[in-house]
């Protein structure tokens, strides 16, 4: 077994050693969703208009709350410290941790995105467009939450610092995603954002982890 | 051409003595310009036919938000050469231009929303231009904060710097999702404040505050660079020598 | 006078005006009082040396 793949099964079983730290994310993730339409009415056109943002915002605040988890553990049980000087390829090593990272809080996700969507009156081919899109978008999010993550690895207190390096850089996705679920509902043609979509994600994944490697070799000195 | 002349300037002694005799090279002709384009925008210009003497506001409004911009990109520019040449000049120019970039991106906002409130009707809108603006903001403040955070200094800079040049790959995106968005649902109704059907009465004090921002903005980065290099490097001989010099 | 109200519009552009002019003044006294602090804590230090 490669040292990739050995990282990733590593990986896999700490987070479900630590499951509630995997539950606050998908916690966040149902009671965002279900907040709306107690707070700001459920009539069926409503739901339709909101569930595209509603969705993406969730996603957002769920991977923020979460973000800490990513490499804070590592950190301080001296894991990551093995990683940066080992003398495999940290930005592959750091590619397989935010794999990992990504199946294990944000698959569950996409499933559970699924019975939000038929909450919110959405039926047919229009849940698997969300849950698609929720594929699609946390896959960019999860690299722009370790970057993130990997700069504020020495701040004692990153909460605010963690908010403003998260928001600007994960616009374009939240904007993109939610017209991708909107289009959807309203039965245009998705393929425009779904292309962005799919972009951002090849994109993120090809120099997130070069960009997080650099800036963990900066935290870690 | 002799790149040696260049070089010399990476080195933080030299850039500091330069910043310093730089300085009112650029101040003073950013004041003046920026006093020559105040007095013809707010007096010599005729005011608008549709927006009359509110459109006075253009003349603060366009230099603060083009210079916005320009400092961001300028400060990804030092932060990149920081990262790739580990240069403590690099890095100061870097963190020296944020503070001000924030506060210019601060006044575009400010007096967009003066602009807005008597011509729009209202402060704000959720337009292309106006959105990216305040993520502009964000983005200044967020590498404010990093290198408030941090408390080692090389750590520090390296992070903002990276913070910084993924803020430039972001900051195009942002525009023009946000521009894509915003034409389906909503007719454009934002003038173009570049519009370069504007009469040449009306063009010239445009012009020159944006150069006189410019010069001033420079004049002003000038010194707080050199109190960044100077703070960073106290201890050095030729800090010593520097006070000597000034005694 | 004319000038001061700006047909309407004075509070607006005046307004502007004034707050372009505060805050490139607040940067640039600033930049000068850093530069002297800096400069007297580097005289301290070569003072204790």
């Amino acid at each position: 077994m490669s040292i990739y793949q050995q990282l990733f099964l590593r990986d896999l079983k700490v987070s479900m050693k630590r499951w509630s730290d995997l539950l606050t994310g998908i916690i966040m993730f149902i009671l965002v969703a279900f907040i709306f339409p107690l707070i700001a009415g459920s009539d069926q056109d409503f739901m339709h208009r909101i569930i595209g943002p509603v969705i993406l915002l969730s996603s957002l605040l769920a991977s923020l709350i979460s973000m800490q988890n990513i490499f804070k553990p590592d950190l301080i049980n001296g894991t990551l410290e093995q990683l940066v000087i080992s003398a495999h390829s940290l930005n592959g090593l750091i590619f397989i941790k935010i794999l990992s990272y990504w199946v294990s809080s944000s698959l569950p996700l996409v499933v559970i995105s699924s019975l939000i969507a038929s909450a919110y009156y959405v039926t047919g081919t229009d849940i698997v467009n969300i849950m698609l899109t929720v594929l699609l978008a946390t896959t960019t999010l999860v690299n722009i939450n370790s970057l993130a993550a990997a700069l504020t690895l020495g701040v004692r207190y990153p909460g605010a610092l963690m908010t403003l390096i998260l928001f600007p850089l994960s616009l374009p996705i939240l904007i993109f995603g939610s017209k991708a679920i909107e289009y959807s509902i309203l039965g245009l043609d998705i393929s425009g954002p779904f292309y962005f979509l799919t972009g951002m994600m090849l994109l993120s994944f090809s120099l997130g982890p070069i960009a997080t490697a650099f800036a963990i070799r900066i935290s870690i000195d | 051409m002799n790149l040696k002349q260049i070089y010399k300037y990476g080195s933080p002694p030299n850039y500091f003595r330069l910043s310093l005799k730089a300085e009112n090279w650029f101040l003073i002709p950013g004041i003046v310009l920026i006093i020559i384009g105040a007095f013809g925008g707010l007096f010599i210009a005729p005011p608008d036919y549709q927006m009359g003497d509110a459109f006075r506001i253009i003349y603060f409004h366009v230099p603060s938000a083009y210079l916005s911009m320009s400092a961001y990109a300028y400060m990804a520019g030092a932060a990149l050469v920081g990262i790739v040449w580990r240069s403590n000049v690099a890095f100061s120019v870097a963190k020296s231009i944020a503070p001000f970039g924030a506060s210019l991106t601060f006044l575009a906002l400010v007096t967009g929303m003066l602009w807005g409130q008597p011509m729009w009707g209202t402060a704000w809108v959720w337009d292309a231009r106006l959105t990216s603006q305040f993520i502009l903001l964000l983005l200044y403040l967020g590498y404010v904060l990093l290198h408030l955070s941090i408390k080692e200094q090389r750590k520090a800079d390296l992070a903002a710097s990276v913070l910084a040049l993924t803020g430039v790959i972001n900051l195009p995106i942002i525009h023009y999702s946000v521009v894509w968005w915003n034409t389906l649902h909503q007719a454009s109704t934002i003038s173009k404040l570049s519009s370069p059907s504007i009469t040449g009465d009306m063009l010239w004090p445009l012009l020159v505050m944006i150069f006189g921002y410019g010069f001033f903005f420079w004049g002003v980065i000038c010194r707080v660079v050199a109190s960044e290099i100077l703070k960073r490097e106290k201890r050095s001989k030729w800090a010593k020598q520097y006070i000597k010099e000034l005694v | 006078m004319d000038a001061l109200s700006m047909g309407e519009y004075g509070f607006f552009v005046w307004s502007s005006f004034l707050i372009s002019f505060l805050v490139f003044l607040i940067n640039y006294i600033f930049a000068q009082r850093e530069f002297t602090s800096v400069l007297n804590e580097v005289k301290l230090h070569n003072e204790n040396e």
